[in-house]
């Protein structure tokens, strides 16, 4: 079909919501560098040479460690036996890790404390409580992730075509499966890696001191070095998150998109 | 034969995802559920419907209905702009790169939220913000006339910051699967532009319009980071009302309310939930 | 009864030429087959008649009128897709309706008419029927009642039936043509199916890389190819190399056979000889014709193909197809020498193909 006239109406609209999306970060760019004589990168050295940012970073940086492996180890197997052996139960888990968007994480924290409170005082104390329910909150992305890696791959032929040329489970899971699940689980793990970077609820309600919480405290003083380390952020996490898309488009066609959909 | 080991045969299906079930049960279902019994539980232990009431009575009625409103405002707002902004990127032709590069802002930008996107809101719209500054140049004195960034009509321009992404995201499979054929299908019949709008396209767009207008809602609704940053709780919403109940470890107040509260923000959000997935689910019946 | 021109239609898509020089003229009421292989142009011909191209250059007439300017929605044709062109959200007799309720007719017109189409399908009793709850032979049929429904001047097809099952398209295609003689409606059929093409047109246009080749008959299609294109893309056929010899005769390796083609052609020069399995005869080593022997039979109810090796070719893929009815194959078993007898009438002789 062929129009004779310019598009302008859609143009307009992807012009304005491009301006839209593009002025709020090329503001924070402009006000992270600028200071009243002119250009520097003061408020970028100021940060860096805080011992608390560092800190920080450390603390969300373990702590998204921590969540991947954990995460990764809990939901791959998870994945497999579900896809291999109890297909019946794939509803219910898909379920339940959509029900990670019906509770928000501030109701979370708050049925949480209420009942780890009681349960494991000693845990409380260290910002590693954060874990699991970092693990949890990143089920959703995770399941979808391997899900969808899984589907693309016909996993059981692969696995009947490796049994009837002699493997055994083991290596059937290192040789064949994981290989080829390999950019599920990288998509999985940016995924997961961009969920903790940038958590706040939990982690300033529990009062631990991660990046994102550093970042608001910072603020408070110093707009401009919470200007450089917003911008410092953004463009890490939408590095890891543009890694994701790539990653994911090789999953032959699965979007990111769908998976973060039901936010 | 089965795509088992002989040993996993003898095992049940349930003991492989028993560990996630250990995990979902102990960190996400059962706060889930402490939630839900501890709201209607009194500061004796005995059953009260209480908690219920003040959460609904006057003294949050102002928190659930600005968080309605908010939510309601930016899911309006965002699903129009989203759903044209999805149909002008998916039926542009050039720039060619415009439909992937948009996707895959959308898919970064759904996420943004909390403390940076507070920030960066700030820094262009706060008080000594760049567009401010620039409206100024041109004798428009932003401030002057009311509007400050830490209020709500501030969150509502702030929020739509990913509610378009993320209507983008929930439409572009509908918009895609509105067929060439069928708009030409209605111009050979002698269709208009208009009536084919009319009579098709919009009918066949609107369950998924409708779903991810739901969807924003309850996006809006549960978020709490980027409220709470940008405007340290001055703005009354439900889930900053939550917060004033955790502070740390240690409960204040009548914690039973705050319960309550979560319990209504959960009921909430799950209704919306809900109603998206079935809207969702009447979209692929047309569009496969 | 409309009567449709099209005259010299050009297009390119940048460098690519879909079509060439297109123009033939169709008889009021008529059926007119574009036929050819995929990438051919058939499509993007239909589609110009219908208004979703423009031709670079050329033009379409309507009963003698250029509608080239009208935008599709004002040329009154009826449009049948390949698939998926039901509106998903309206029910069968909705859909059928649709075209009459955008000319904004009066309801109880519009209900009545929506119900005689598609009684005129033969799908009275589905009208609330949604066309995800259809065959796609049924969704097919309320396409075509939607599309005669608002009575066009012309009814286009675009390789309606290449998406259903084979005896759904059998039965539909023989359908089609009953309804669209009994209306008289001047119709373009796009198939890239010979079959079809042969069984149901009044004449069919055959086009090859944007080129009309032949515009006729079946019949004349069929046992008068124009060029080599239509002879090998039209029902099956024999090719055999040779040199012209004087007389009307082509030599083949030795085995001299006439062939009423051969005098357009000089005396000495190399040819390709193209002949249909039914014009072949398999006869005794002696009689006139090419020495063969007999490699394979396949029986196929009413004749028996049998596959026949030509002696002077080294190369395997040089196998002659004859057709051989009732039960006077039972002699040609494999290894049985025979001589490949030709007809010389029906033989096309042409320069030597790719």
């Amino acid at each position: 079909m062929t129009r004779s006239r310019a598009p302008i109406g859609r143009w307009a609209i992807v012009a304005l919501c491009v301006a839209f999306f593009a002025v709020p970060l090329v503001a924070l760019a402009i006000f992270s560098f600028t200071s009243g004589s002119g250009w520097t990168t003061a408020a970028y050295s100021a940060i860096f040479r805080d011992a608390q940012f560092w800190k920080s970073v450390g603390l969300s940086l373990l702590l998204a460690a921590l969540t991947t492996v954990l995460s990764l180890t809990l939901m791959v197997p998870t994945v497999l036996w579900v896809h291999l052996r109890a297909p019946q139960y794939r509803s219910l888990i898909e379920a339940i890790t959509l029900l990670v968007f019906a509770v928000p994480p501030i109701t979370l924290v708050i049925g949480a404390s209420g009942l780890l409170l009681g349960l494991v005082p000693k845990l409380l104390g260290t910002p590693l409580i954060l874990v699991p329910f970092y693990i949890v909150l990143s089920f959703a992305f995770t399941f979808r992730a391997l899900d969808a890696g899984v589907k693309s791959v016909d996993l059981h032929t692969l696995v009947d075509a490796a049994h009837s040329l002699g493997a055994g489970t083991a290596s059937t899971v290192m040789r064949v499966i994981l290989p080829n699940l390999r950019t599920a689980i990288l998509g999985a793990a940016f995924l997961t890696i961009t969920v903790v970077l940038g958590e706040y609820v939990l982690s300033s309600l529990f009062l631990y001191n991660t990046l994102p919480v550093y970042m608001a405290d910072v603020g408070t003083s110093q707009a401009q070095g919470a200007a450089a380390l917003a911008l410092i952020t953004v463009l890490f996490t939408w590095l890891l998150l543009i890694a994701v898309s790539v990653v994911s488009r090789r999953l032959g066609g699965q979007r990111v998109g769908t998976m973060i959909a039901s936010t | 034969m089965e795509s088992g080991d002989r040993v996993k045969r003898r095992l049940p299906g349930w003991i492989g995802i028993a560990p996630f079930f250990i995990v979902a049960f102990l960190f996400l279902i059962w706060p889930a559920y402490a939630v839900v019994l501890q709201a209607f539980e009194s500061s004796d232990g005995g059953f009260t419907l209480d908690n219920i009431a003040t959460a609904t009575g006057p003294q949050y009625r102002d928190a659930f209905l600005t968080s309605g409103l908010l939510s309601l405002a930016t899911a309006l707002i965002g699903g129009v702009l989203g759903t044209l902004l999805t149909y002008a990127v998916c039926t542009l032709e050039r720039p060619r790169f415009l439909k992937s590069a948009m996707s895959t802002f959308s898919g970064v930008a759904s996420q943004f939220g909390g403390v940076p996107l507070a920030f960066a809101f700030v820094a262009s719209l706060g008080s000594a913000g760049l567009v401010t500054a620039l409206l100024a140049k041109i004798g428009i004195n932003l401030y002057g006339t009311g509007f400050s960034l830490l209020s709500f009509s501030g969150l509502v321009i702030v929020y739509l910051y990913f509610q378009i992404p993320l209507m983008l995201i929930v439409m572009t499979p509908a918009v895609e699967g509105l067929r060439a054929s069928w708009r030409e299908a209605a111009e050979g019949l002698g269709a208009s532009t208009f009536q084919y709008w009319a009579r098709v396209g919009i009918p066949l767009l609107t369950p998924a319009f409708i779903g991810g207008v739901v969807l924003l809602f309850a996006n809006a609704f549960a978020a709490y980071a980027t409220a709470q940053v940008l405007t340290s709780g001055s703005v009354n919403l439900v889930p900053i009302q939550i917060g004033f109940f955790v502070q740390g470890n240690v409960f204040a107040g009548n914690t039973g309310v705050g319960y309550a509260l979560a319990l209504g923000m959960i009921v909430v959000v799950s209704l919306a939930l809900l109603i998206n997935i079935l809207l969702q689910r009447r979209v692929s019946r047309w569009t496969s | 009864m409309t009567t449709v021109h099209i005259e010299n239609i050009r297009k390119t898509y940048g460098e690519f030429t879909a079509l060439e020089g297109l123009t033939l003229d169709m008889a009021e009421g008529e059926f007119v087959s574009f036929l050819g292989p995929s990438g051919c142009g058939k499509t993007t011909a239909l589609r110009i008649v219908a208004g979703f191209e423009f031709a670079d250059s050329g033009s379409v007439l309507i009963d003698g009128q250029a509608i080239d300017g009208l935008a599709p929605n004002r040329r009154d044709m009826g449009m049948v897709f390949q698939n998926y062109s039901l509106f998903p959200n309206m029910s069968a007799v909705d859909n059928v309706a649709f075209g009459l309720r955008v000319r904004k007719k009066s309801g109880d017109q519009v209900a009545k008419r929506a119900r005689e189409m598609l009684e005129l399908v033969g799908l009275s009793g589905k009208e609330a029927n949604y066309p995800h709850q259809m065959s796609g032979g049924q969704q097919q049929r309320v396409a075509l009642a939607r599309a005669l429904a608002i009575e066009p001047r012309v009814l286009l097809l675009d390789e309606p039936l290449s998406a259903l099952d084979a005896k759904v398209r059998v039965s539909l295609r023989n359908e089609i043509r009953v309804i669209q003689k009994e209306l008289g409606i001047s119709t373009i059929f796009v198939t890239h199916d010979q079959e079809e093409a042969l069984t149901i047109s009044d004449r069919i246009a055959v086009l090859s890389q944007g080129r009309l080749e032949q515009f006729a008959t079946p019949e004349q299609i069929y046992r008068s190819p124009a060029t080599p294109f239509v002879a090998a893309f039209v029902g099956e056929s024999n090719r055999f190399s040779g040199t012209v010899a004087a007389g009307g005769a082509v030599d083949f390796a030795g085995s001299l056979v006439p062939l009423a083609g051969a005098t357009s052609h000089p005396v000495g020069t190399r040819v390709d000889v193209l002949v249909r399995p039914e014009s072949t005869a398999l006869l005794d080593p002696g009689e006139s014709g090419l020495p063969a022997t007999v490699i394979s039979q396949q029986f196929q109810g009413s004749r028996t193909r049998v596959l026949a090796h030509l002696n002077s070719e080294s190369d395997p893929t040089s196998i002659v197809i004859s057709d051989v009815s009732g039960g006077r194959h039972e002699h040609l078993v494999n290894g049985t020498a025979v001589s490949v007898g030709i007809d010389g009438r029906t033989a096309l002789v042409t320069t030597p193909l790719p």
